[in-house]
């Protein structure tokens, strides 16, 4: 099966940047669709939208999109596991936990959510090593997904307890919709914050693109070809993680991108990954400005991001796995 | 003698016309102490995001607003729309969802939006980064209302209107206050009643709601005070409230006649106490709106009634509503009257 | 020239008697050598220590005379080779693109395999005799052809050393031919072999020197001929043999009725 070549990226590229332009003029004002380039040369409101609401919310989509299906295909070929999706080494629910934590205990103030969202992320990769280092049965493959799956488990508890505390009126729902996931209220100040964490996580994931390959392999077949894919591994899953760790602060829970888009890229792009994963890349992004596009037009109020994504996401799944060929998954 | 005269009332005319002429540039303050600039009494004012209804109802304390204001959200609990009874022009108003995005709000140019306080970060930022003026309002304690009803009061440049609305309320508490002084104060409960989700529950308002305050002015001890941290409802087991054993439970439903699940809970005997449903016409009467002044009083002349030998609740309901909203006799009969039957009831 | 020695290697698995017991191998450049005994002897577990995948309780592994610690993993990986028994393949990689894995430990941290590693790895499956699968995915290989596609990916790893992990195991007796005479052409060109077999068959065929691996020592050492009589090979399996050379064939069956 050979893969699609070279210039199918570069028509990747055109597609998001047409995308990503197409987005700008995009929204409910002054009217739910396009604005026009006159509208937007004399109206100060319009200009101001775009620039204050409309482009950072853009960045951040874009960004977002990169990190969760980059991480995708990390996660999936270091874990030969086609369902695995970024945050499920407690990432996920460690971000919300720390976001929901910080809603309920503090002053909502968004750069507190958010740092505190990125530190329980981060908090929960770390207890998921460590669990999986005590763990004594197994390969390290299901140490690590157990450890996970126990986290994830503990941090989901931590949010129904909060979630309790929470004051329905207004603490409550913003805990909610954080959860659902979304990108509203998203300024140049969030962008900023998280464009480091994610400009590094996948400038390594990119530059040890080919690397993966090797890391798909059994452990002793890696050795054998000169690699420490215990250390390896380790710094690519981290890599990945610490860019979706700080996009999902900002953004709250996006499900099935990081589980979908890979699958989408390998299929058309074949499963190296020094092709599936700058795909993937280019392809999340352009799914997640898509799906924010509807979130924010289609109705006059917002529908939750992670709603968008995980329906069209499943039904995308489910397409996929009813169609003839069928990935020989692990 | 014509000419002075003649001087003198052009003097006088402009002396008044300009007493009567639209204020300058003015500024007010809210209650997170921004300081927002206005040209002119804004014209497109649209109170959006959540608990919309409770800052409509203060809003609207205030005569002549309502042609200013072009969109609203959600005024209707379950009873019913409160809107059209204080807005003639109700229909004609855009009507928005809790969660309306800035860029809607945009598309109908307001040029003031109220919000309630906690949305300054969710959609008030946003809003003023387009260039939108934001006020925000609390409402949440009989203080925080007086201090936003002066707000209000000097954006609509109208502190003559302001000041009889905080006389009005600040002299019936006052009078509740000094007459059950020196009252021995019942245990009172007030707790909301959840017949969804197949269990029924019993919750109770965190100890810093407004249902706190109202309960101990009217001369009740809020038994539910250490129900435990935490800024929502809480749920309570039916041990719980046997071991407070108030003697008076007063049972709140929001969008639900409070009436017949005071019965219910009655006629199940599982709580001892005087068991009786917290008065709402379009909106229950314990919560933070305009009305909770008239929960304050039912409460007083139901713990108290030998104190308040003169208050007639059916009084009282017809001045707040003809004097506070300016409804008519006839829509107050017809629309508000009978939904409060069993409040005047217990009288 | 000694191009891999383990000296007195002892090794065990944690709770359990020593699989390896003081075992001593020397391979010589441009040798094939085949291990044989019965399965769980160990034979997989020496591959692992000559590999450094796993480290002897004591004694120690040389590599072209010093300790394998010492050589770096780029330079151990350039220089030694393992053909496993059987890979888990969880994705659909196409046969090229899975030799490319092979030149890993030629590139440096950041590089991807380039034109040179291309042709490389073309001409590596030419001469595994797989060129014409270069474009299938690996999920849809038969077996033969897929232990021949590992063949190929060692080969594109250039070592001077090979190690295989019973080869034939899984192989029909014509692509295990195939790959014998594969393996002699290697060792032509001056790359050493060790692989473990059970099957003293291919081992006759291929190997210079046969080694009989029992309770975690070599018992016997030898050419063939030495090596493989109905006595060794009834000490090292525990059943009765019949041995016969035809023309410099080996052959042998079970000794008796069934």
């Amino acid at each position: 099966m050979r893969g699609a070549s070279a210039s199918a990226l570069l028509l990747l590229v055109l597609l998001l940047v047409l995308t990503a332009a197409g987005s700008v003029f995009l929204g409910r004002y002054p009217a739910p669709g396009f604005v026009s380039a006159g509208t937007l040369a004399h109206d100060p409101i319009a200009q101001r939208l775009v620039l204050s609401i409309r482009l950072p919310r853009i960045v951040m989509g874009i960004l977002l999109g990169f990190s969760l299906a980059a991480a995708g295909t990390v996660f999936q070929m270091i874990f030969a596991n086609p369902l695995v999706e970024p945050g499920f080494l407690g990432v996920s629910q460690g971000a919300a936990f720390g976001a929901a934590s910080t809603i309920v205990a503090l002053a909502p103030s968004p750069a507190v959510v958010e740092t505190g969202a990125l530190l329980f992320a981060l908090a929960g990769l770390a207890l998921s090593w460590l669990l999986a280092r005590l763990i004594r049965y197994g390969g390290w493959i299901l140490r690590l997904v157990l450890a996970g799956i126990a986290v994830s488990a503990l941090f989901s508890a931590g949010i129904g307890l909060v979630k309790l505390a929470a004051d329905p009126r207004n603490q409550l729902p913003e805990i909610t919709f954080w959860l659902l996931g979304g990108l509203w209220g998203v300024a140049w100040r969030d962008v900023l914050f998280v464009a480091p964490p994610v400009i590094v996580g996948l400038a390594v994931v990119t530059l040890l693109r080919w690397k993966l390959n090797v890391l798909s392999l059994d452990d002793r077949v890696a050795h054998a070809l000169g690699s420490a894919p215990g250390r390896e591994r380790a710094l690519l899953l981290f890599a990945a993680t610490m860019a979706t760790a700080a996009a999902v602060s900002v953004s709250g829970l996006i499900g099935w991108a990081g589980l979908m888009v890979p699958h989408a890229a390998r299929r058309v792009f074949g499963t190296d990954a020094s092709r599936s994963l700058p795909a993937s890349l280019l392809m999340g992004a352009i799914y997640i400005l898509l799906c924010d596009d509807l979130a924010r037009t289609v109705l006059p109020a917002e529908i939750p991001l992670g709603i968008l994504t995980a329906v069209i996401g499943a039904c995308a799944f489910i397409a996929l796995m009813i169609a003839r060929r069928t990935e020989r998954g692990g | 003698m014509r000419r002075i005269l003649l001087i003198v009332s052009v003097i006088a005319g402009v002396w008044v016309h300009s007493a009567f002429a639209a204020p300058g540039p003015y500024s007010v303050t809210d209650t997170l102490g921004r300081s927002v600039s206005f040209q002119r009494i804004p014209e497109r004012i649209v109170i959006a995001g959540r608990a919309t209804l409770l800052l409509v109802d203060a809003v609207y304390l205030f005569p002549g607003i309502a042609q200013r204001v072009v969109g609203v959200g959600g005024t209707d609990q379950g009873l019913g729309d409160f809107l059209p009874l204080i807005d003639r022009g109700a229909g004609a108003k855009l009507r928005f969802s809790n969660s309306v995005g800035p860029e809607q709000l945009a598309a109908v140019r307001p040029d003031l939006v109220i919000l309630k306080s906690y949305l300054k970060a969710q959609l008030g930022d946003s809003l003023e980064k387009i260039g939108i003026p934001v006020l925000y309002l609390d409402l949440e304690s009989p203080e925080k209302f007086y201090a936003d009803v002066q707000t209000l009061g000097r954006l609509f440049q109208q502190p003559e209107r302001a000041h009889f609305i905080q006389d009005w309320y600040r002299s019936r508490v006052d009078a509740v206050a000094r007459a059950t002084a020196a009252a021995e104060k019942p245990s009172v409960l007030v707790v909301q009643y959840n017949a969804r989700d197949g269990t029924n529950a019993f919750t109770v308002p965190p100890a810093g709601w407004i249902q706190t305050v109202t309960t101990e002015t009217a001369g009740g001890v809020a038994v539910w005070k250490d129900a435990g941290p935490g800024d929502g409802w809480k749920k309570v087991g039916l041990e719980q409230l046997s071991a407070w054993n108030p003697r008076y439970v007063f049972v709140i439903s929001y969008g639900k006649p409070s009436g017949p699940i005071a019965e219910d809970i009655r006629n199940s005997g599982s709580l001892a106490g005087a068991i009786a449903g917290f008065p709402s016409d379009f909106y229950s009467w314990d919560q933070a709106d305009t009305r909770w002044i008239l929960g304050l009083e039912w409460m007083a002349v139901t713990l108290h009634p030998e104190l308040f030998p003169g208050l007639d609740m059916r009084g009282e309901v017809r001045e707040f509503f003809t004097r506070l909203y300016g409804i008519d006799e006839s829509t107050l009969s017809r629309e508000i009257l009978p939904r409060l039957e069993d409040a005047f009831a217990r009288r | 020239m000694s191009i891999l020695e383990v000296r007195q290697a002892v090794f065990s698995y944690p709770g359990a008697r020593p699989v390896l017991d003081g075992l001593t191998l020397s391979l010589e450049e441009g040798t094939i050598a085949a291990i044989l005994g019965p399965n769980g002897a160990g034979k997989s577990t020496l591959l692992d220590i000559c590999l450094g995948w796993k480290q002897p309780d004591r004694g120690a592994v040389f590599m072209a005379g010093k300790p394998l610690s010492d050589w770096s993993r780029g330079e151990r990986g350039r220089m030694i080779s393992l053909v496993p028994q059987r890979e888990n393949v969880r994705f659909d990689f196409t046969v090229t693109e899975y030799v490319l894995l092979g030149r890993a430990p030629h590139l440096r941290p950041l590089e991807a395999p380039g034109r040179r590693d291309r042709a490389i790895a073309r001409e590596a499956l030419i001469a595994a005799g797989i060129a014409g699968l270069a474009d299938r995915s690996v999920t849809t290989l038969s077996g033969g052809e897929y232990q021949l596609m590992l063949i190929a990916r060692s080969l594109a790893q250039q070592p001077s050393l090979l190690l295989l992990d019973e080869p034939a195991s899984q192989l029909d007796p014509g692509h295990q031919l195939r790959v014998m005479r594969l393996l002699k052409k290697l060792s032509r060109k001056g790359i050493t072999v060790l692989l473990t077999s059970h099957s003293p068959h291919t081992a006759a065929f291929v190997a210079d020197t046969i080694h009989l691996l029992k309770a975690g020592r070599f018992r016997f050492s030898g050419r063939p001929r030495e090596a493989l009589t109905e006595r060794n090979l009834r000490a090292v399996y525990g059943v009765p043999f019949k041995v016969g050379w035809n023309r410099g064939i080996f052959s042998c069956t079970w000794d008796g009725v069934l």
